[in-house]
C-alpha cells in the first residue's frame, strides 16, 4: 500500500508542497498515471472510471479544492474558488466528474416537454377537426337545398313527348314484374290450411 | 423543474379531458338515446299490441261465416307452420313493392317534367294537370292500402292462432280483402296510364308536331 500511497502523485498538478488531503477522501478520486507506477500491482481505482481520460480533469478541476475548506486541510488555492450553491454540503468523496452529469436529466426533460407539447397539440388540432366535420355535414347539407331550384326547363318537343310514353310504357313493365302481390298469396292451398 | 413538468403535466392531462369529455358525453347521450329508443320501442309495442287486439275484435264482428268446429281444429293444426309462409308473404311484398313504389314516383316525375316543358313551350296541360293528380290520389289509395295489407299480415304472423283460431280466421281474410283491393288498385293505376294519361299524351304530341311544321315551314319559306 505504500506504493499505491506515494503513486497518487497527480500529473497535472503545479509543482509545490501538496496539500494535506485525507487518504480516505482522495484515494478513489485520483487516478494515478500508469507511468509513475513500476510495479503496478496495488493500485485501487474506482470501478466505473476510466483510466487515463480522466486524469487531467480531476486534478485541473478547481471545485476540488474549494469544496474541501481551506481552513480544514491548510490549503490555499492558487485560483479563487467560485461560489457553490447549495451544493456546497456535497460528501467530500463525491468526485467532481459527477458534477457534470446533470446535463443528462435536463435533455430528457427537455425532451419531455416537447412530447407532452406534441400531444397537446395533437389533441387540439382532433378537437378542431371533429369541430369542423360537424360543421361541413351541415354546409353540405344546406348547399344542397339551395342549388336543386336552379334548373332551367327547356321547351318541350314532340319528340320529349314520344319518350315520355315510351317511359310510362317501361314504368308499367316494371310495376307489373314485380310480383309484390299476388291474388295466390294468402290462398289455403299457399299457406298449407 | 420537476414543479415545471408537473405543472405542465397537468395542463396537457386537463386540455386531454377538455377534449375528451364532451366526446365521452356525446356517447353517453348516444347511449342513453338508444335505451330510451329501446324503452320506446317496448312501450310502442305494447301500444301496437293493444292496438292489432283492438282490430282483431273490430274483424272478429264484421266476419261473416264463423269457422265450423272442423275449420277450427284444422286451423289449430296447420296455422303455425301457415304463419311461417305467411312471414314469407310479408318479405316478398316489402321486398317487390320497393320497385313499384320507384315505378309509379318516376312516372308522376316524368310527367310533371313534361308539364313544365310543354308550358315553356306555349301549350295548354290543364288536361294533363288534372290526370296527373288524380294519378296521385289514386297512387295514394295504392299506399294506403298497401299498408293496410302489411299491418295484416303482421297481426297474422304474431296471432295466437293455437289460442284463437277464430281470430285468425277473421285477420286472415281481412288481409285476403286487402290483397285483393290492393291488385285492384294496381291495375287501375295502370290502365288509367294506358287508357287516360297516354292518349292525352298522344293528343299533345299531335298538336307539338303540326307546330313544328309550321315553324319548318316558315324557316324553309
Amino acid at each position: 500500500m505504500e506504493d499505491t500511497q506515494n503513486n497518487t502523485q497527480p500529473v497535472g498538478m503545479p509543482e509545490g508542497p501538496m496539500p494535506e488531503m485525507p487518504a480516505v477522501s482522495t484515494a478513489p478520486t485520483v487516478t494515478p498515471a500508469p507511468s509513475a507506477n513500476p510495479m503496478g500491482a496495488d493500485i485501487i481505482r474506482p470501478a466505473a472510471m476510466p483510466q487515463a481520460p480522466m486524469e487531467a480533469p480531476v486534478n485541473n478541476f478547481p471545485v476540488e479544492s474549494s469544496a474541501q475548506p481551506a481552513t480544514d486541510f491548510n490549503v490555499t488555492p492558487t485560483t479563487p474558488a467560485p461560489a457553490m450553491p447549495s451544493d456546497s454540503n456535497t460528501p467530500a468523496d463525491v468526485s467532481p466528474l459527477i458534477a457534470s452529469t446533470p446535463k443528462t436529466p435536463k435533455k430528457k426533460s427537455k425532451a419531455l416537454v416537447l412530447v407532452i407539447v406534441i400531444v397537446a397539440v395533437v389533441l387540439a388540432a382532433a378537437a378542431v377537426f371533429l369541430y369542423l366535420n360537424s360543421t361541413k355535414t351541415t354546409t353540405k347539407t344546406t348547399k344542397v337545398t339551395v342549388a336543386s331550384p336552379t334548373v332551367a326547363v327547356k321547351p318541350a318537343t314532340s319528340a320529349d313527348v314520344t319518350k315520355l310514353s315510351t317511359d310510362l310504357d317501361a314504368s308499367i313493365a316494371v310495376a307489373d314484374a314485380t310480383q309484390d302481390i299476388t291474388s295466390s298469396d294468402l290462398t289455403n292451398t299457399a299457406l298449407g290450411l | 423543474m420537476n414543479k415545471y413538468l408537473k405543472r405542465l403535466t397537468l395542463s396537457v392531462v386537463a386540455l386531454g379531458l377538455l377534449v375528451i369529455a364532451p366526446m365521452a358525453s356525446a356517447e353517453t347521450n348516444t347511449t342513453t338515446t338508444k335505451k330510451a329508443d329501446t324503452t320506446g320501442s317496448v312501450a310502442e309495442s305494447a301500444i301496437e299490441m293493444k292496438n292489432r287486439e283492438a282490430r282483431l275484435e273490430k274483424e272478429k264482428i264484421e266476419l261473416k261465416v264463423k269457422p265450423e268446429t272442423k275449420e277450427v281444429e284444422s286451423i289449430k293444426s296447420k296455422c303455425k307452420p301457415a304463419q311461417l309462409k305467411i312471414k314469407d308473404v310479408g318479405d316478398k311484398t316489402e321486398l317487390n313493392v320497393k320497385e313499384r313504389s320507384k315505378a309509379y314516383t318516376e312516372v308522376v316525375t316524368k310527367l310533371t317534367e313534361t308539364v313544365a316543358k310543354l308550358k315553356v313551350k306555349g301549350v295548354v296541360t290543364t288536361t294533363l294537370e288534372q290526370e296527373i293528380a288524380l294519378l296521385n290520389t289514386k297512387i295514394a289509395l295504392f299506399n294506403t292500402d298497401l299498408a293496410t295489407y302489411k299491418t295484416a299480415l303482421s297481426d297474422l304472423k304474431l296471432h295466437d292462432c293455437v289460442a284463437d283460431p277464430t281470430g285468425f280466421k277473421a285477420v286472415l281474410e281481412s288481409a285476403r280483402t286487402v290483397n285483393t283491393k290492393l291488385i285492384a288498385d294496381a291495375a287501375d293505376i295502370k290502365a288509367y296510364i294506358k287508357n287516360t294519361i297516354k292518349p292525352t299524351l298522344l293528343q299533345i304530341r299531335t298538336a307539338l308536331e303540326a307546330q313544328e311544321k309550321v315553324t319548318t315551314n316558315k324557316e324553309s319559306n
